[in-house]
């Protein structure tokens, strides 16, 4: 932009060596604002390019599967289809969860029958702790 | 293996949940494709009833927790100490 100023480039790095004569830094300045702006929008656009994290993810295939609940249950593309399958397609959201739940009850109740107690180690672990508070008690400590 | 107490408990909780689903997946998928002259429909309430029961048990839920939550941190209060 301004003809006292040299630009170097080198991959990602811009170097901007400009001429700052009598105190005035305009030239420099505005070059340098110019060329923050222009590299701040790419550093963006690469973040949105590079970070597609997992929350992403989810929230997309969870829009594409409400978008066709939708579609269904509201009619949108008015496909009219037959009405047993509408009738099943409105409460699916509710389903899911309540299947959900029900996962969720049944796993945590089979994970409770099927705990592998070890009786005589409590028992054991018990009779030390007796034993240790007995040998403090006698040293001493306060209980 | 689990103890008595724990393995009644457990496995109502799985017997429970199976119920609950059989007659919810019933309820919500098989229902519509059998005929509406079909003794079987005299089982189940009608179809609004099964978007409505699960939001009311799930509003009942949220005010337990919230209840459970209030009066521990109600329990737990202390006069800050100078």
């Amino acid at each position: 932009m301004h003809d006292s100023n040299t630009i170097i480039k080198f991959a990602d790095d811009t170097m901007v060596v400009g001429l700052i004569t009598d105190d005035d830094e305009t030239a420099y300045m505005e070059e340098e604002e110019g060329l923050l702006t222009s590299g701040l929008l790419a550093l963006k656009f690469h973040i949105i390019l590079f970070t597609m994290t997992k929350l992403l993810e989810w929230v997309f295939g969870i829009s594409v599967i409400g978008a066709a609940w939708a579609l269904v249950t509201f009619d949108l593309l008015g496909l009219r289809l037959p009405e047993a399958y509408r009738e099943v397609a409105w409460p699916m959201p509710v389903y899911l969860l309540v299947v959900f739940g029900c996962y969720s009850l049944a796993t945590v109740g089979y994970r409770v029958a099927t705990f592998n107690d070890c009786e005589e180690a409590s028992k054991e672990l018990q009779a030390q702790i007796k034993e240790a508070k007995e040998d403090l008690r006698k040293k001493g400590l306060k209980m | 293996m689990a103890t008595g107490a724990d393995r009644a408990v457990g496995m109502s909780l799985v017997g429970f949940s199976l119920l609950l689903f059989t007659y919810y997946t019933i309820w919500v998928i098989i229902l519509p494709f059998v005929d509406s002259d079909h003794v079987v429909h005299q089982y189940f309430l009608p179809r609004e009833y099964s978007v409505i029961l699960p939001g009311i048990a799930a509003l009942i839920l949220l005010l337990c927790v919230g209840t459970f939550i209030g009066v521990v941190t109600w329990k737990n209060r202390r006069p800050k100490v100078d």
